[in-house]
């Protein structure tokens, strides 16, 4: 059984990759800038937010500028909002395929979250022209440590835990359109619900660091800041709640969607 | 093909496709539900036993390798769901299908292009779809875009095509590969009769190179040309199969 899926995995591979080339194309096609706008639009938005956060609210974040805060989190989480809405609608997508041809349906999720993945490598670009600004006028705060080598490790966790939350959303959005209007609002409750915009301390006082710790993606944004930017490793239970949360949701989404996926052609 | 179990009775090798007691039901539950209001309204009226359409009934065939295997009904007879179980985009309410070999599916000449995309993206797409390697179009992209014709408007957005022009191109990627198995569905009647011509020779080509083809048409007069074996399908059952030109004179007379 197993023999046949991998099969099947290995035959389509060639797919992804079409797939996820379509994607991009047809992203970048007819603009000027292109995919410069990957790197462009979260400098951009870094600035609006750091303008704000810093001139009018006075966040200041332990141990590093806003600016280098918020650019690392918000890279992570625009990720995880990116493939998880872009894979959500991707079955209903791709129904002309679907009922005409024989594909392994999860090749759409994660096609959606390939997309994503590499879109968030160039936004890295603008991760690291923030940190290297920092790092040549602000010396005494920002520098380069050995670490910066296992930035990829968090950013596979997100990417495992994305096609985990993909592969169950893009199954119950074929059943149910109104998880399209519906998860809007939950990753800007989840986006609020991390810390992204304020320190996780100001937390502290208020007593709601549980609702934090319960959130997957502040262990994978706060193990990244600290390899890259505090030069420090991440504890132990950070990683294994890291590794535990992806197992989990890999899981659970690849069966919930393994029992779904036969009924989707009815659907759409 | 997933999930396809291998009943004891069921191995012959030389048949390519073979279909035991295949039933396919549909809901009708008259307009989709598609929200969780109108599903937990329904729920609490208790309306959610939707009322089944049964689109085949029970139907058992075995198509041997390099038949060439018509299948000819009235619309909403079965036909396309019968070729969408073949080919394993639909999962069988009841029974057992085992295919033995590869299949191309033309199931519907240009499923799976990108409009946006010129012809060329879209020849190494549509190649993906059909499981090839990118490697294996390079090799055979000259000899597609031949076969087509359409060199001179390669890169144009295929949105700008005509209908004729994406069957060409469909038509000479899902034909590259000699597959085992060939599903054909209403797409001969595509394309100039010069184009017709060039698919039939190329059809014929594979039936003698020992492809087995499944053919759909409402056309009875090409399936009496081209096919060995015909199945007559009616309301979802096999009113009759056997030698084409008997099921054919038949069918005309019913």
């Amino acid at each position: 059984m197993l023999r046949v899926y991998l099969g099947d995995f290995k035959r389509f591979i060639p797919l992804l990759f079409s797939l996820t080339s379509r994607d991009f194309k047809l992203k970048y096609r007819r603009s000027i800038l292109g995919v410069l706008w990957s790197i462009l639009n979260p400098l951009l938005i870094m600035i609006v937010m750091t303008s704000v956060f810093t001139l009018l609210l006075r966040v200041q974040p332990t141990g590093m500028p806003f600016a280098v805060y918020y650019i690392t989190g918000s890279t992570l989480y625009n990720f995880f909002t990116e493939a998880t809405s872009g894979s959500m609608s991707s079955i209903l997508g791709n129904s002309s395929l679907i009922k005409k041809v024989y594909i392994p349906k999860y090749m759409f999720p994660l096609e959606k979250c390939m997309f994503a993945f590499i879109n968030m490598l160039f936004s890295m670009i603008a991760v690291v022209l923030v940190f290297g600004f920092y790092i040549i006028t602000d010396p005494q705060e920002v520098s380069l440590h050995w670490t910066i080598f296992l930035i990829f490790i968090p950013m596979i966790f997100t990417f495992l835990f994305s096609v985990g939350v993909s592969l169950i959303l893009s199954a119950l959005t074929v059943f149910f359109r109104d998880m399209l209007h519906l998860w809007g609002v939950i990753i800007t409750i989840w986006l609020y619900m991390t810390p992204i915009i304020y320190p996780v301390e100001i937390l502290q006082n208020s007593g709601l660091t549980w609702i934090v710790k319960l959130n997957p993606l502040y262990y994978f944004i706060d193990s990244f800041r600290q390899l890259m930017i505090l030069g420090t490793i991440p504890s132990l239970t950070n990683f294994l709640v890291s590794f535990l949360s992806c197992l989990v949701l890999l899981i659970v989404g690849g069966l919930i969607f393994r029992k779904a996926q036969d009924r989707f052609i009815m659907h759409i | 093909m997933e999930g396809t179990k291998i009943d004891m009775e069921l191995k012959n090798e030389n048949m390519a496709v073979q279909l035991i007691n295949v039933s396919m039901h549909f809901n009708m539950s008259g307009e989709k539900l598609d929200s969780f209001k109108e599903y937990f309204i329904k729920i609490l009226k208790r309306q959610l036993f939707f009322k089944e359409f049964i689109a085949i009934d029970e139907i058992s065939f075995d198509i041997e390798k390099g038949d060439v295997f018509g299948i000819i009904g009235l619309n909403g007879c079965g036909k396309s769901t019968t070729l969408k179980i073949i080919s394993g985009i639909l999962k069988p309410t009841k029974g057992s299908v085992v295919v033995r070999g590869s299949i191309a599916p033309l199931i519907e000449l240009g499923a799976g292009f990108d409009m946006e995309l010129t012809a060329r993206e879209n020849i190494y797409l549509n190649g993906a779809v059909l499981g090839y390697s990118r490697k294996f179009i390079d090799q055979k992209f000259d000899e597609i875009v031949e076969f087509s014709e359409m060199k001179e408007f390669l890169d144009v957005p295929m949105k700008n095509y005509s209908s004729g022009m994406v069957a060409r191109i469909a038509f000479a990627i899902a034909t590259i590969t000699h597959p085992e198995i060939l599903i054909v569905d209403e797409i001969l009647s595509v394309g100039d009769f010069h184009f017709q011509e060039k698919c039939n020779k190329r059809i014929e080509e594979m039936m003698s190179g020992g492809t087995t083809v499944i053919i759909v048409s409402h056309s009875i007069e090409q399936i009496e040309e081209l096919c060995k074996h015909v199945m007559w399908l009616e309301q979802g059952k096999i009113k009759m199969i056997g030698d084409a030109k008997r099921v054919c004179e038949a069918y005309k007379n019913s």
